[in-house]
């Protein structure tokens, strides 16, 4: 594909929606709405691969930094991936030419699609996360050694923040400009060239989210989406049942985290009866079936809807819900030495050994 | 002895039922048909009818559809509370054509608070007299004031409300808190629904009391979209309540029937079957749901699926996927209505949908049982046997990037035993 249409958009989002790993909300009607309006006036964005443009072509990651349930209390008010560009070019002191994904999950496959319909400008098909992770730094961008900073930030209530700090004391400062900012804040960060892409960021994500959108919004039956998830994305199935059992504090919280942990136990309907428990702080990080561990971060653990299919976030699910644990497994920079590291099991305080592809 | 009663275009069904038997069945259609059906009923009752609760989802829905018929909703005005004014056209708006349709007038005031209560921008009171006086001005009867944190921090929805009716008193105001639930566009659909159903709700009602008056001194209650009932007074100011009623009388209904207070339900009608589930006795509900309108509501409502009734008989355990219910309640076409039972059966419910702050499990724990005493509180006041209150359902979930030891907190509560 070489081009996000208002068609692509429903896709989009569901592709998105799954691969927040559980951290995602189901109500980014607004956000849909005000770009598909977008689409319409500007014409549908180009997407287009890192080696397509000129190598020196500026360019940098968007995102929305913060709570999703924040944005759909506080919406976007129009201006800020405008906003937020301007800021970053003036800091940088050149006009981007090019613009890309902090990480194609959540609202933020759709944040950087705005930006690029509100500036005329192209949108790279690569993102820093494949996913969603907690903290900015987190990226295949950061891997690379690409800078996060400078970063600009702009909130719904009109704050504009840029800011120059190594990774770690920008997300802190970020994060507390965020919970005064309404909850969250477009960002643009990463600034880079289009020449570092094809090997700092993850490659075909927006199309890989379209692809896993249509999956879920074509699937028949819940029979014909296993089989579409797993030839579009390699997922699995860990098991289907019902939530027994939702605890919180479950274990100490790494005070750099927004959130704290929480556990949800899933008891499996098939014989034999197994508990599925789910490791949360943010994402789904751990699936553990009857003490042992199926699954875990950097792999994307997701809950659908056994019923219809749909994607149930971790924020709407209550003891009694009913589910099926599905695992998607991560890009592969994240099952490198250096992408454990960064995202795997014990950077998130599980002291588990790096795991391959499709968990153990 | 109760009445249960279901008024669907001219037609009304109604039973007269005891502890989930059903006594006797009575139908009856034209102006005078609920009139009718109460009387028959009644006089199946030798020691009289301790309550009636009337199912009108249909009758709201139709409204909603149809606005320019005699029932038909009336035009309101949108008052969104925000720190600042959208700079998009789309954003200003909202992405249900449903709602934009009868929606002509539509202002954002500065103002609004973030998750935690705290203000996000000094609110502009003027600007939303102002407001207020236009939509008047343009003969508008209703304005639904929507708050950005107006579930935590209800003030400045109160306070608009307050200002503008005393700058024009003969407009209705619908505030979203009130119905509650998390998100801007979810609570400006229920608010735009209930200001827009206020005169045809309050219409409505005021039929149902009369026709309920000479069985005399019985209450005359309405049946929710979570699978309880409130007073006439309630579902006059707050009509978006009873907008799904249907599904969650006709759940409730069918469980009651078959004597199971938790039990997967399929109602078969035609070619589609529809499936929910009782647990507890009550209607498996969720907030933040696309209804009968086809617009996501913060108002509880059943959770349904629907499938071809061919696929379901030809392979059931396709359709109950997930559900740990080897013996499903089929409910094919017969003549009696289920949601007339339900609506027989139903007691008063509660449902508090909101965000808190918890530094500690034990914080969280205390915020939690306090939300529950509210829920309880609500059931009490709403005509509950004293001392019947019980929580059905108490969840507390951890929200995503956001200042760690936020949490959505979903208390539901009823009255009655637990089965």
């Amino acid at each position: 594909m070489n081009a996000v249409t208002a068609e692509d958009l429903p896709a989009l989002a569901a592709g998105a929606h799954l691969l927040a790993s559980g951290a995602g909300r189901t109500d980014v009607d607004g956000v849909l709405h005000w770009l598909s309006a977008l689409l319409t006036e500007h014409g549908p964005v180009p997407l287009v691969q890192p080696d397509e443009l000129a190598p020196d072509t500026a360019c940098a990651a968007i995102g929305l930094v913060g709570s999703v349930t924040a944005l759909a209390e506080l919406p976007m008010v129009g201006d800020e991936p405008l906003q937020v560009v301007r800021a970053l070019e003036a800091r940088l002191g050149t006009t981007l030419g090019a613009v890309a994904a902090l990480d194609a999950a959540t609202a933020n496959a759709l944040t950087p699609v705005a930006a690029a319909a509100s500036l005329g400008l192209p949108l790279v098909n690569c993102d820093g996360m494949g996913r969603v992770f907690p903290l900015i730094h987190q990226t295949s961008f950061a891997l690379a050694g690409v800078s996060l900073t400078p970063l600009a930030a702009v909130g719904a209530t009109g704050d504009t923040l840029v800011l120059d700090a190594t990774p770690e004391r920008a997300e802190r400062l970020l994060r507390a400009a965020v919970n005064v900012s309404g909850g969250w804040m477009l960002t643009a960060m990463y600034p880079t060239t289009t020449a570092r892409l094809p090997s700092a960021g993850i490659v075909g994500s927006i199309s890989r989210a379209i692809a896993v959108g249509r999956a879920l919004l074509d699937a028949t039956d819940t029979d014909d989406l296993a089989i579409r998830l797993k030839a579009q994305a390699g997922s699995r199935v860990l098991g289907t049942g019902r939530v027994v059992e939702l605890e919180h504090r479950t274990r100490p919280a790494d005070t750099g985290h927004p959130a704290y942990p929480s556990s949800i136990v899933v008891r499996s309907h098939a014989e034999p009866v197994r508990l599925i428990r789910l490791e949360a702080q943010n994402e789904l990080l751990l699936a553990l079936v009857d003490g042992a561990v199926a699954a875990a971060v950097p792999d994307i653990i997701c809950l659908l809807d056994p019923h219809d299919g749909h994607v149930i976030d971790v924020e709407s699910v209550t003891v009694g819900s009913e589910v099926q644990v599905v695992v998607v497994p991560a890009a592969d920079v994240w099952h490198t030495p250096q992408g454990l590291a960064l995202v795997g099991p014990r950077s998130f305080g599980f002291p588990l050994s790096g795991m391959g592809h499709q968990g153990m | 002895m109760r009445i249960g009663a279901r008024l669907s275009g001219r037609a009304v069904r109604g039973v007269l039922a005891d502890a989930g038997h059903v006594l006797g069945q009575s139908t009856a259609v034209g102006a005078r048909a609920l009139g009718t059906v109460l009387h028959e009923l009644g006089n199946l009752a030798p020691h009289g009818v301790r309550s009636v609760t009337l199912e009108i989802s249909d009758l709201l829905v139709e409204a909603v559809r149809r606005p320019r018929t005699d029932l038909g909703v009336t035009p309101v005005s949108v008052l969104r509370v925000l720190p600042r004014v959208p700079r998009h056209a789309a954003l200003a708006d909202h992405p249900s054509s449903t709602l934009r349709s009868f929606v002509p007038h539509r202002t954002t005031v500065s103002g609004g608070h973030d998750l935690f209560g705290t203000p996000l921008a000094p609110l502009d009171v003027p600007s939303a007299v102002e407001a207020a006086r236009e939509a008047r001005r343009l003969g508008l009867e209703a304005i639904a004031v929507v708050a950005t944190g107006a579930v935590g921090a209800p003030g400045h929805e109160s306070a608009v409300a307050k200002a503008v009716l005393d700058a024009v008193p003969d407009l209705r105001v619908s505030l979203s808190h009130e119905v509650g639930g998390m998100g801007l566009l979810v609570r400006e659909t229920a608010a735009v629904l209930n200001a827009a159903l206020l005169s045809a709700a309050g219409r409505l009602v005021d039929r149902c009391q009369r026709a309920t008056r000479p069985l005399g001194d019985v209450p005359c209650w309405f049946a929710t979209g979570d699978g309880g009932r409130v007073s006439a007074e309630r579902l006059r100011a707050l009509p978006v309540l009873g907008l799904q009623a249907k599904w969650a009388m006709t759940l409730l209904g069918a469980a009651v029937l078959n004597g199971r207070d938790n039990a997967t339900i399929v109602v078969e009608d035609g070619t589609t079957c529809t499936i929910g589930e009782v647990r507890d006795g009550l209607p498996h509900v969720a907030a933040d749901l696309q209804g009968a309108l086809g617009v996501r509501l913060a108002a509880p409502q059943p959770v349904l699926t629907t499938t071809g009734t061919e696929s379901f008989r030809a392979g059931p355990e396709r359709s109950l996927r997930g559900s740990p219910d080897v013996s499903p309640v089929v409910i094919g076409n017969g003549d009696l209505d289920l949601a007339t039972v339900g609506a027989a059966s139903c007691e008063p419910t509660s449902w508090v949908d909101l965000v808190v702050h918890a530094g500690s499990t034990d914080e969280l724990r205390q915020q939690q049982r306090a939300t529950e005493d509210r829920a309880c509180g609500m059931v009490a006041t709403s005509d509950a046997p004293p001392g019947s209150e019980r929580i059905v359902e108490s969840s507390a979930t951890a929200l995503a990037y956001v200042r760690a030891g936020t949490y959505r907190l979903r208390v539901r509560a009823a009255a009655g035993a637990r089965p």
